[in-house]
């Protein structure tokens, strides 16, 4: 330590301990800023009930299953009744019946088809990220059966080689995600509209097409 | 020897204002692109590729599910319009018009009340049901005892909240966003 043999005056030990607050200063607001970007971008990714986490659980694979009701609380907070299990989404609509289907489309075009509830009825595709991909209403179809194809880009390549007119018939969602949840949602607000729709639920589709299939 | 350790602390001191002040902005969920009308928020980008950070994580930490833009958009307040906390307790009136939408629902949401006789019950009306007067203007009740006309029950509730949710609506673009009228809720009385 050098330093010490040489006499500094006082105004280069005011600099000195000046920029030594002020060094820390900034690494402390820089950390802090990284550390609080970090932790707020990582929170969907490690969230453990986020609403993929649930989905997993209790959407069917590959078939739809009705959601059971949780109560959407103030944000942030899970809080269920008795009868309402861990896998149970929080903020649904009490006067909808909701279904969803968790589906892979790695390996083929996979379809989705159910016959037209004749109300209002709308369905969200979502990724592992809570994040709607595609989304849409009743309105946007023609009455009669509605039916929709989620297609990677080389399915979707595939089929529009062999059928270029395809696109007018069908909805088809192309898409660059593995898994997926479409979640449909039907509006039924009495007892009576509740087991009608439960039973169009029941009889709803979300399969995988074997390739060889023309949409 | 002091400065390595003046280094650590700092590192130390930034990882907890770092969490701390992520924790709480992500708690709030006071996020950049709230929409404000009133005591009511919504946020129109959940779900879609502009949905900021804060209501991203803010909903991964609840497991709630947005609703997708062709679906509809969801708005709800723990106010009434004067500003203060709603209670199961008292009375509400809520009144007034929605933004365009071919259906609305309305839902007194909360915390089931230990015990209740009934905690399954729905308080929720949907746009159809309810009575509207000559100039398209609603007018529904909550509270924990029954009221004339239409009337959602919360007396199975605690710490509740008032959630609307609007469905093919466009509401949740652009250029009507900046103006959109939503009903006030007005205390009517307390027991």
């Amino acid at each position: 330590m050098i330093d010490h043999f040489i006499p500094i005056s006082w105004s280069e030990r005011l600099f000195n301990r000046m920029r030594r607050y002020i060094y820390h200063g900034l690494l402390i607001f820089i950390g802090a800023g990284i550390v609080h970007i970090t932790a707020v971008m990582l929170v969907p990714h490690f969230a453990e009930k986020d609403a993929w986490s649930r989905l997993e659980v209790s959407a069917g694979y590959f078939s739809f299953k009705i959601l059971e009701m949780g109560k959407m609380l103030e944000s942030g907070q899970i809080e269920e009744t008795g009868k309402v299990g861990e896998a149970n989404l929080t903020g649904l609509d009490p006067l909808f019946v909701q279904a969803a289907c968790r589906v892979q489309t790695t390996g083929a075009p996979v379809e989705i088809k159910f016959s037209d509830p004749d109300r209002f009825w709308s369905l969200g595709v979502y990724n592992h990220l809570n994040g709607v991909i595609f989304s849409l209403n009743d309105r946007t179809v023609e009455r009669g059966n509605a039916r929709f194809l989620l297609v990677t880009a080389t399915q979707n390549s595939r089929i529009r080689e062999r059928d270029p007119l395809a696109f007018e018939r069908n909805i088809i969602v192309e898409t660059d995600q593995d898994e997926l949840v479409v979640v449909l949602r039907i509006y039924a607000p009495s007892a009576i509209d509740q087991a009608q729709v439960t039973d169009l639920l029941t009889g709803a589709s979300c399969t995988a097409l074997a390739d060889s299939d023309g949409p | 020897m002091r400065s390595p350790l003046r280094f650590v602390f700092s590192i130390l001191l930034a990882t907890l204002i770092g969490l701390v002040s992520a924790w709480y902005f992500v708690r709030s969920a006071t996020s950049l692109d709230t929409i404000r009308v009133g005591q009511w928020r919504a946020w129109p980008n959940a779900g879609t590729e502009a949905w900021d950070p804060y209501s991203r994580a803010n909903m991964a930490k609840a497991g709630e599910l947005p609703l997708g833009s062709g679906e509809g958009l969801t708005f709800s307040t723990r106010h009434s319009s004067a500003g203060e906390l709603l209670d199961a307790r008292c009375s509400y009136q809520i009144a007034g018009q929605t933004p365009p939408a071919r259906l609305w629902t309305l839902e007194v949401a909360g915390k089931p009340v230990a015990g209740a006789a009934d905690a399954g019950t729905i308080a929720a009306i949907g746009s159809d049901a309810i009575v509207r007067r000559p100039d398209d203007r609603f007018s529904i009740n909550v509270g924990p005892r029954p009221a004339t006309g239409s009337w959602l029950d919360s007396s199975n509730l605690s710490k509740i909240q008032i959630v609307l949710r609007l469905y093919d609506t466009t509401a949740r673009s652009a250029p009507f966003t900046a103006n959109l009228e939503l009903p006030l809720v007005t205390e009517t009385g307390c027991s």
